[in-house]
């Protein structure tokens, strides 16, 4: 029996979650989302354990339209939450069609009775591009267009998260030439806030990150001029990437599987995006596993979360580079393994041979007694007293 | 005839003599080779990516700034141990820091990967703090630039004193007061700043670890490197003076050289007991007493700093020039070695990992070591610097008055009417 207006620390309590996890799961969230975030905005685990407590679940109705339902499979394998204790203890996942057993007549109950139960609270997450072409008949759910489903749902959400590519500007179904008219949400719902998450699929930190700061404090993260949430998607990839001191070097793959591609080289030439890519992938990789993220694993970065790069721009095309690149004349480091060469060791040699010979020269002209006025160095003789001169 | 009472610079020998073409000829060569390793990179070095300092780092500017040290060694027993006869010596020892720097300083731009990024280092804001650089990068030539520069000021002060025209005399003399105002803090920073970067010049050896050998490899090596910078620095400002005393015909000053020694003597003193006793604390006299070659150089090292503080001691043979010269010298050369040996041959990275400098990287670090000598001898011509009697400065002016017509103060610096 769910209870609504439960927030979520008597949630976790009742349903005997451990404080230690909760505060766990509040550090993660921290590593994540380190700033930009109200929620995390705190010094320890426990400050935001104390705010995040305060929270009400967020009633979560997810819709699917033209997708690959990768972004789900990325919160599917998002093990710290993992899937369970996600949605059934952080958030209120109340409909989502790929996850839920009921199918026909029992789904579409289920989703009514989602909305009716949290009119105008619920957050809307949509994945999925929507066709607008020839009235929109290239997708259908219980009948409707996809079109008519989203403004009935979106215009009794309180707010609209368009999670992935395809939700945020049309993704891989709007490439061109879009047989289906696909676009994002933001086409079609004005009245409502609305953030993208864009990613093929997106990290489900940054989902999460955005429902609990919603779920707290009723307010979304500060967004750029593409509705991206900033926290997560204020720098380029190649700001951070592992890889960054190979490019500054000037050492790049040239082909798949070539010496410096099996060295871990800068994979630009191979048309990795990076330099022009906003996101937070080259710090926050994916399944809490190291180096699982596109360039970890040797293959150049698509942009997909830059609307005019992923599926515009050809995967192994080089794009410009704005910022500081390697110039054509910088210094090559590499060198061969010294040895002595004779021409060096001559001029050591001499070196030292004129400092020693000048100093033993010098030292012999110095030999002469106090008083010997003979050679050019010679001494003053004994200081008189004050006065004497 | 009394001893060293004044500055006097040197007048009665040609500015473009003929060993001081040489070196500006080297000069010439080292500063032409930089810019071909601007465009041409470090591939005609013998640098490596297991040895990232050739000898541009650890000789010129390693090596030679401890030689630089005088002005600091010097001035912290002049001015703060009131050993008030050092005075006389202190316009060498600044000038002799002050090129030292200038030229290492110069040789560390050359060197560096990125030297477009130099100017990082005028704002705060580009700086990493996380880098362990930062301290030496900020402080050498905060400290050379500034510091220095400013301690150097008098005798430039006093030349454009003398020839300048009444006008620029009456804003130079309402300006002194905020120079001399200002000239203890300064003065105060020029201790500070060469304590803090010479030591971490050592610090950032330590952090090398084991690649350093265990008998240079130890947590004392920030304090030993400021001392031996005091060391280096004495033994320097000894030879120069002897050497310039031999080429220009001064007369030496016994009893202000036989200070200097004793100074030397004290610091080394201080340096030998710290090293050995170190050496002993870490239970590494065994390594120096093997029959490699790291234990010869250490002990061709410390000898070559312990003979000349065995000599230095004894009152009686401080007042022998030759003794006084040639302990300078070793002492010298011993420091050199302490800065040298640790940096580049007792520094092995990895197994089958050499180092040897190419002929172009030797000779433009010795076009950087001519820099200093044209810089020096240039000054000391043009500036009141190098230290003599009284008498010889009374025929230095006398000299001058006869060949500058612009010449308007008397002996005692003020002005004539005419």
């Amino acid at each position: 029996m769910r209870r609504r207006d439960d927030t979520l620390d008597a949630h976790l309590t009742r349903c005997g979650v451990s404080r230690r996890d909760f505060l766990g799961f509040c550090s993660r969230l921290m590593v994540a989302a380190p700033f930009g975030l109200a929620i995390t905005n705190r010094m320890t685990p426990e400050a935001v354990a104390a705010e995040l407590g305060q929270a009400r679940r967020p009633s979560v109705i997810w819709l699917h339209f033209q997708d690959c339902t990768g972004c789900s499979e990325t919160l599917l394998r998002t093990s710290q939450p993992d899937l369970a204790d996600l949605i059934f203890h952080v958030i209120s996942l109340d409909y989502h069609e790929t996850l839920m057993a009921a199918s026909g007549y029992a789904a579409e109950k289920a989703l009514h009775e989602a909305m009716d139960a949290n009119d105008g609270n619920f957050i809307l997450v949509v994945e999925g591009s929507i066709p607008e072409k020839d009235e929109g008949i290239y997708m259908t759910l219980a009948g409707k267009p996809a079109i008519k489903v989203l403004e009935e749902v979106g215009n009794r959400a309180a707010a609209i998260i368009a999670i992935g590519s395809c939700a945020s500007w049309g993704g891989v179904p709007s490439t061109p030439p879009n047989p289906t008219g696909a676009a994002g949400v933001d086409r079609y719902i004005r009245n409502k806030p609305i953030v993208n998450i864009p990613g093929c699929p997106p990290n489900p930190y940054v989902l999460l990150g955005v429902v609990l700061e919603y779920a707290r404090y009723g307010t979304l993260p500060e967004l750029d001029a593409l509705r991206r949430p900033r926290f997560a998607f204020d720098r380029v990839i190649h700001d951070h990437c592992p890889r960054r001191p190979h490019f500054d070097a000037g050492r790049f793959a040239k082909a798949f599987g070539d010496d410096g591609h099996r060295q871990g080289w800068c994979l630009y030439e191979l048309g990795c995006k990076g330099p022009d890519t906003h996101a937070a992938c080259s710090t926050r990789h994916f399944n809490e596993v190291e180096d699982v993220w596109p360039i970890g694993i040797g293959s150049p970065c698509v942009g997909c979360t830059e609307q005019h790069i992923a599926f515009k721009i050809p995967i192994f095309s080089t794009i410009p580079i704005h910022g500081a690149k390697p110039p054509d004349t910088y210094p090559p480091v590499e060198a061969p393994a010294g040895s002595v060469a004779p021409l060096a060791t001559g001029l050591v040699g001499l070196g030292v041979g004129a400092v020693g010979g000048a100093a033993f020269v010098a030292s012999r002209r110095f030999s002469a007694e106090p008083g010997d006025e003979s050679v050019p160095g010679r001494p003053n003789p004994e200081p008189k007293k004050e006065g004497e001169a | 005839m009394l001893p060293w009472q004044r500055g006097v610079h040197v007048y009665d020998v040609p500015f473009f003599s003929l060993p001081f073409l040489i070196f500006l000829a080297l000069t010439l060569i080292g500063l032409g080779l930089s810019v071909l390793r601007a465009f041409g990179g470090l591939g005609f070095t013998g640098m490596s990516d297991a040895y990232a300092w050739g000898i541009w780092k650890t000789f010129n500017v390693m090596t030679l700034t401890a030689l630089g040290s005088g002005g600091f060694a010097i001035g912290i027993a002049a001015w703060i141990f009131k050993w008030e006869r050092l005075h006389l010596v202190m316009r060498t020892a600044l000038l002799t820091s002050f090129v030292f720097y200038f030229a290492g300083l110069l040789a560390l731009t050359v060197d560096v990967g990125r030297p477009w990024n130099m100017w990082h280092l005028l704002f705060p804001s580009h700086w990493n703090p996380e880098s362990s650089l930062l301290e030496v990068a900020v402080c050498m030539p905060l400290y050379a630039m500034i510091f220095l520069a400013y301690e150097n000021l008098p005798p430039l002060w006093e030349r454009l004193y003398v020839h300048a025209s009444d006008g620029i005399r009456r804003a130079m003399r309402s300006v002194f007061p905020v120079l001399k105002w200002l000239y203890p803090f300064f003065v105060a920073g020029a201790y500070v700043l060469p304590a803090m970067h010479q030591s971490s010049l050592g610090a950032l050896l330590l952090l090398s670890g084991d690649k350093l050998h265990p008998l240079w490899q130890s947590q004392m090596l920030p304090l030993l490197y400021v001392i031996q910078a005091g060391v280096a620095g004495t033994a320097c400002v000894m030879v120069t003076l002897m050497a310039g005393c031999l080429v220009w015909r001064r007369r030496l000053d016994l009893t202000t050289l036989g200070d200097l020694g004793k100074l030397m003597g004290y610091i080394s003193l201080l340096f030998l007991a710290l090293r050995w006793g170190d050496i002993i604390a870490r239970g590494q006299l065994g390594a120096a007493f093997t029959s490699d070659g790291f234990s010869v150089l250490f002990h061709v090292e410390n000898l070559s700093v312990l003979v000349p503080t065995l000599f230095m001691l004894q009152p009686k043979q401080r007042r022998r020039p030759r003794v006084l010269f040639l302990s300078a010298v070793t002492a010298m050369l011993g420091a050199m070695m302490y800065r040298f040996i640790p940096t580049t041959i007792a520094f092995v990275p990895g197994e089958l990992k050499f180092y040897f400098p190419s002929a172009l990287e030797v000779l433009m670090s010795a076009g950087y070591v001519s820099l200093t000598i044209v810089l020096y001898t240039a000054a000391v011509k043009l500036f009141a610097i190098v230290p003599a009697s009284l008498e010889e400065w009374y025929e230095a002016v006398a000299w001058a008055r006869e060949n500058f017509r612009t010449i308007r103060v008397d002996s005692h610096g003020k002005a004539t009417r005419d």
